[in-house]
């Protein structure tokens, strides 16, 4: 059965209005937003900055009510699950900024146990603690660390907490949002791997939202790349990163250095001109059309509806063919 | 250690170390670096965090906080900035030696209209008129791709975006045709397509101006697109030092090695899980072998103890120096 599935999701936010009278303002995010998620699947959602991605990450949870459409949670709208806050534990979260996640005056062992306060209010402190030490145990920290507190923990300790924790519950899915971004490098790929080992011992889903289309394409099954708050491309990993068909999962494949210096030297002047469009004035075409290499006048004035191009992957262009 | 002698050296660090004192004592955050660059070349600085290489640069520029010391020798076009008087170097900072930090927001005052502030180091270090360093900066701007630089340049930092603020620290750090520009991982705070267009023109008005880049970075896609050599850094000593070709076709070091399988790519093929190093990055401190040997897969007994010396390896790349007891041994 499908794990989740987004139905036609549009997300917000209000804006104080201004001036006396004035009525609060909306600021639409993100825009109509589909797809579905199987057990034990990793949908990678790429996107640069502003483009709604963290803002999708959170909707999906209902931790920010979606404006418009729906969330299925194995096929039940989660606006009619009820005491939601208790099914959570099925379904986690983790952030990019490890250390500021985690209450600094708690011991890890509370830190991460402290969730099944909610999820299983029956547990005894002691079987709290032993449920805590065993997360621990799976993101590779011994017990000793579960006297720890948070500042003794380096970043990448820190996010293995974070993970712990969001494991306690014995989820079905984890959104990570920007996971590894705050890590060095060294520290970032064991993370991915952490998250992969999960992923085949306990059938984890994961979202995997994340600006480094490199990190996505190790660890998706499908990606799905979002600008402007809209969905522009999804396909397969496999299809998507042998041949990205919108002309904007292309742009940022080009832009993503790699360490090679035979492939940089030659794209150096090869960036993008042009400037992105802001959230608070979308326009009224393609979200790409400003800095679009292949942009018509058509793609100023009339939006692309994201179509199948081909069985499976869908891109939202005008003039996209099938490879 | 051995030093290939460079008669055409722009800069020459020798030996060149910083300590801070911290409550528990001293700390060594760079020991024992020696680097040369030549005029016009781009030196790319890569290491993790702790590892020292933002230290570098601001021991070089006079900007090391209040409770750090640098010792050894950085030899601008022959003149040892670490000896200079603050006023000697303020003739030289944002004139013959600039500088652009991670944070554009920091490095602007947010006061003062962008194409003023462009103008004042003209005004100061050159000695043009007002209107003529005007001139001048929106000239420069326009060449960083500033839409409308006329009247860009009379609106406040706050109305630029994130993109064009890090454009704007470029064109004032290039206004003055600078002989070496250092910059602290420039485009770490941007997005791909932006950092793409910041890289872009780095390497174009660099070439331009004949000016010589180190660029500090945790990147190392970024500096296989703008650098002709890379320096690695670790524990505040230098691991490895090769034409950018020769570092990331044949790297030697374990850490370099360890490092370029660690990072996640596009094009290559996919392995199911990404290599890793165990352990996090040490920093400051002194050790007194390698720093890297509590994370070498390689090690052997004799790491703990001896302090790798630095050798060259001219085999493929004539300017190639390893740090490793196991150079002899390695392919």
């Amino acid at each position: 059965m499908t794990l989740l599935e987004a139905q036609g999701l549009d997300v917000g936010y209000k804006l104080p209005g201004s001036g006396l009278f004035g009525g609060s303002r909306f600021l639409p995010i993100v825009h109509d937003v589909s797809f579905t998620l199987e057990p034990g699947h990793t949908l990678g959602i790429v996107g640069e900055s502003g483009c709604g991605k963290s803002t999708l990450g959170r909707a999906l949870l209902h931790l920010t009510e979606p404006s418009a459409g729906k969330v299925l949670w194995q096929g039940q709208d989660m606006a009619t699950i009820p005491e939601l806050r208790r099914r959570r534990s099925e379904m986690q979260i983790i952030f990019q900024d490890p250390v500021a996640a985690l209450d600094p005056r708690m011991t890890l062992a509370r830190i991460v146990s402290r969730p099944l306060a909610t999820f299983e209010p029956g547990l005894t402190r002691h079987e709290a603690r032993a449920r805590a030490v065993e997360a621990l145990g799976k993101v590779g920290l011994s017990a000793d660390f579960a006297d720890r507190y948070p500042h003794e923990l380096s970043g990448g300790q820190a996010q293995r907490v974070g993970i712990a924790r969001a494991l306690v519950g014995r989820p079905k899915l984890i959104i990570c949002d920007e996971p590894v971004s705050a890590l060095d490098v060294s520290i970032q790929a064991q993370v991915i791997n952490l998250l992969m080992d999960l992923q085949e011992n306990l059938g984890l889903a994961l979202v995997f939202i994340s600006h480094n289309l490199a990190v996505v394409r190790h660890i998706s099954h499908e990606v799905m790349v979002m600008c402007l708050g809209r969905v522009v491309e999804y396909a397969p990993r496999g299809a998507f990163y042998a041949q990205p068909l919108h002309p904007y999962s292309q742009a940022l494949m080009q832009a993503v250095p790699e360490p090679d210096p035979r492939r940089e030297k030659g794209r150096i002047g090869t960036s993008l001109s042009g400037e992105l469009p802001s959230v608070l004035s979308p326009p009224p075409g393609c979200v790409f059309a400003s800095r679009c290499p292949k942009a018509a006048d058509l793609c100023r004035t009339t939006r692309p509806d994201l179509r199948e191009v081909v069985p499976g992957r869908l891109a939202a262009c005008h003039f996209v063919e099938a490879p | 250690m051995p030093l290939t002698p460079m008669t055409d050296s722009l800069l020459s660090i020798k030996d060149l170390s910083v300590s801070f004192r911290l409550p528990e004592g001293e700390t060594l955050a760079v020991d024992g670096v020696s680097l040369d660059l030549a005029p016009g070349e781009v030196l790319g600085i890569v290491g993790e965090s702790g590892s020292g290489k933002s230290q570098i640069l601001y021991a070089m520029m006079g900007l090391l906080a209040a409770n750090g010391r640098a010792s050894g020798q950085v030899l601008f076009e022959g003149q040892n900035l670490l000896s200079l008087l603050p006023a000697q170097l303020d003739r030289l900072r944002g004139n013959a030696v600039s500088m652009i930090f991670q944070d554009p927001m920091t490095s602007l005052n947010p006061y003062m209209r962008v194409g003023d502030q462009l103008a004042e180091g003209l005004i100061v270090h050159k000695g043009i008129s007002r209107t003529q360093a005007q001139a001048e900066a929106v000239r420069m701007l326009d060449r960083v791709r500033i839409p409308d630089a006329a009247a860009r340049a009379r609106r406040f930092p706050h109305e630029f975006s994130g993109g064009m603020r890090q454009r704007v620290m470029i064109a004032m750090a290039l206004l003055a045709k600078p002989r070496l520009l250092l910059a602290d991982e420039p485009t770490t705070a941007l997005d791909v397509t932006i950092q793409a267009q910041v890289l872009d023109l780095m390497a174009e008005l660099g070439r331009e101006t004949g000016t010589a880049i180190i660029l500090v970075t945790h990147d190392l896609g970024v500096v296989a697109r703008l650098c002709d050599r890379v320096v690695v850094l670790y524990g505040g000593r230098v691991m490895e030092e090769a034409s950018a070709e020769t570092l990331f076709d044949a790297p030697v070091h374990p850490y370099t090695r360890g490092l370029l399988a660690a990072m996640p790519r596009l094009e290559t093929a996919l392995t199911p899980r990404l290599g890793t190093i165990p352990g996090t990055p040490r920093s400051g401190g002194q050790v007194i072998g390698c720093p890297f040997v509590s994370r070498c897969e390689a090690r052997l007994p004799d790491c703990a103890i001896h302090r790798p010396p630095l050798r060259d390896l001219t085999a493929l790349d004539h300017r190639h120096r390893v740090a490793c007891h196991l150079t002899g041994t390695a392919p």
